[in-house]
């Protein structure tokens, strides 16, 4: 076989471990190692680089960002910032018809702002927010839907885990891409409420109405949210204004959310512990699958499959346009089945070189900050479609009363909305890249 | 000896969890030392007294905080591996396994166990074979001067602990598989 062969060869291998139930970095590495055996015929190339590769994916600077971030998110999580920002949100707008359930995705939006994880801005809102839903009479399917969907603007939403590693791979400006993500995010909120609303009108039986509160309480509860905005704005605008790296942001915001938990008196030593673990089993999940991919790209790029695939796209002179709505379409789909980290991870430095090569009217940059947001949108959307989308899992299984059915009936519309905002950023390049 | 297995795991975790509060902490003290050096340089002409007196203290970034950072998260990720790799935390794809009948799934887990196994014995192996080549190369951080394979070390400790869980698994796996019962739930998967 030639080394072109063998590096086309490898994606089915690759899939077939992954279909298997091989951890996806496990996978991955197995992929890139088996590859470079056959193409060397023998394997002491695909040994010798494990001497220093381990460590040095391990100690990526960039990479550092993740754990802080993760800790951070945990620490906002004790320290009660997602319950002040759900009782703010839900002391405004609560006593509208679908109210209780924007004030959820409010919420969502706000913790996505200091917590850079769908899963757990999922986690932590269905916590809060899940029995307060119930007790506003919100049906079952309804309410986990939204947080579902809701939890997906914790990575949408600046600080994003997805998009450091994103920025990594095409070597772009982290802030600038935080900078991009920011309006899409917000629209993305702004879509849910637009769904929620809808799907009230269209079942008003599954959504309960209650008296508003009084102002002086609500001005109370906004208040309590001040912690969220100084953390948020210390972190984001010092990476902007470039007073940090985005890693000392990330040191700075989970040392600003320890504290504020701290304050609270919520930070005792088994809720830092659990903060630990939680952190380790993440961050390490995190690290195999970049450890993974990188092994695995270092391979593929050694057997020329992405420049030959790049070429073969190219050479079939559709229009770019079409070859991207054509990868986010395949990202769409194979978002079903697998991890969205996994899959920029795996496609990115394949994808990305293609549509470098065409003519786009914009720099190099604007496309892949561009492309960076609109990527991180249609993974995202992975997580709440059915059949395994992770937030749907996660928020499940926080809700035992709830079948799954009944969320996934109501989840299609936050799905819709999804598609939507995708076709409308697809349509207008300019709402992403204004900001920069 | 699963207990045993889950404790190390996971005071493992809780070791790089202070390895990472730490950089944190020093990460933030170096933020704090360069803004107030920056202050007093700025302000040495209006408060020359305060701004000398400041800079007198020897305020400024942490030395080699880059350098810090790098070796602490390795040390830190690989002893945050242990955890993860016990409690089946990592990424996998459910969704082509579902439907298999269960002796025949529980061969393919044990099978996979043992991949993953091996897997991790070879990249053990060979951080060992990385860490000797740094010891007898001598080489150092550019700052600090810090051996580098000092945070090798620390890292086998993690990767070894690592493999030693998964190398445990794959033997229950193949019990299971060999008798046909559930000896180990399965994990419950990672949040992230």
């Amino acid at each position: 076989m030639s080394n072109l062969e063998i590096g086309l060869w490898s994606f089915p291998a690759l899939l077939g471990l992954i279909f298997l139930r091989v951890p996806i970095g496990i996978s991955m590495f197995c992929a890139g190692f088996g590859g470079l055996w056959l193409m060397m015929g023998n394997p002491n190339l695909a040994l010798a680089k494990l001497k220093t590769e381990t460590f040095t994916t391990f100690s990526d600077y960039s990479m550092s960002i993740v754990p802080m971030f993760l800790l951070m998110g945990h620490f906002a999580s004790i320290g009660g910032m997602s319950r002040a920002l759900f009782k703010a949100a839900e002391s405004w707008i609560g006593h509208r018809r679908g109210g209780v359930a924007m004030a959820a995705v409010g919420a969502c939006a706000g913790f996505g702002a200091i917590c850079g994880s769908s899963l757990a801005t999922a986690a932590t809102m269905s916590k809060v927010a899940l029995p307060e839903l119930k007790r506003a009479g919100y049906a079952g399917g309804f309410s986990t839907a939204t947080l579902a969907a809701g939890g997906t603007l914790g990575i949408l939403i600046p600080p994003s885990l997805i998009l450091v590693v994103y920025a990594i791979l095409t070597e772009q400006n982290i802030a600038k891409l935080f900078l991009a993500a920011f309006i899409p995010g917000l629209l993305a909120a702004v879509g849910y409420a637009i769904t929620i609303s809808l799907y009230v009108r269209r079942h008003p039986d599954q959504a309960g109405t209650r008296p508003p509160v009084p102002y002086t309480e609500r001005f109370r509860e906004l208040v309590k949210v001040w912690p969220v905005l100084a953390v948020f704005a210390t972190v984001v605008g010092g990476i902007y204004t470039g007073l940090f790296t985005p890693t000392q942001g990330a040191a700075v915001g989970a040392a600003g959310t320890g504290i504020v938990a701290a304050l609270n008196g919520t930070l005792g030593r088994s809720a830092i512990v659990e903060a630990f673990l939680a952190t380790a089993k993440s961050s390490a999940m995190i690290y195999l699958i970049v450890f993974g991919a990188k092994y695995y790209n270092g391979f593929l790029a050694r057997s020329g499959a992405p420049q030959e695939v790049s070429e073969w796209l190219l050479s079939q002179g559709y229009a770019p346009i079409a070859i991207l709505i054509a990868i986010l379409v395949f990202y769409l789909i194979m978002g079903c089945v697998m991890d969205s980290l996994s899959m920029i991870l795996l496609t990115v430095p394949i994808f990305f070189p293609a549509l470098r090569m065409m003519e786009w009217g914009m720099t190099t940059e604007e496309l892949a900050i561009w492309f960076g947001v609109l990527v991180l949108i249609v993974v995202e959307v992975g997580l709440i479609t059915p059949p395994v989308g992770m937030n749907l899992f996660i928020i499940n299984s926080m809700d035992r009363e709830t079948p799954m059915p009944e969320t996934y009936r109501a989840v299609i519309w936050f799905v819709g909305s999804d598609l939507i905002r995708v076709a409308i950023l697809l349509a207008f390049p300019a709402i992403t890249l204004f900001l920069i | 000896m699963y207990r045993v297995l889950l404790l190390s795991a996971k005071a493992s975790a809780i070791a790089g969890g202070l390895v990472l509060f730490s950089l944190i902490a020093m990460v933030c003290l170096s933020i704090l030392g360069k803004t107030s050096a920056d202050l007093a340089h700025a302000m040495i002409e209006y408060i020359p007294a305060a701004s000398e007196w400041v800079l007198a203290l020897g305020v400024g970034p942490v030395r080699g905080d880059f350098e810090l950072v790098e070796l602490g998260m390795a040390v830190t990720v690989c002893l945050f591996l242990p955890l993860c790799q016990l409690t089946g935390g990592h990424a996998r794809v459910d969704l082509f396994t579902q439907n298999i009948p269960v002796p025949i799934l529980r061969i393919i887990q044990a099978l996979v166990e043992i991949l993953v196994t091996a897997v991790l014995v070879v990249i053990v192996w060979k951080l060992l074979e990385g860490l000797e080549a740094k010891h007898r190369a001598g080489t150092r951080t550019t700052l600090l001067q810090i051996p580098l394979w000092w945070a090798y070390l620390a890292s086998l400790l993690g990767l070894g602990l690592t493999a030693l869980g998964s190398f445990y698994v794959a033997i229950i796996r193949c019990l299971e598989a060999l008798t046909g019962h559930s000896i180990l739930s399965d994990g419950e998967g990672a949040v992230h």
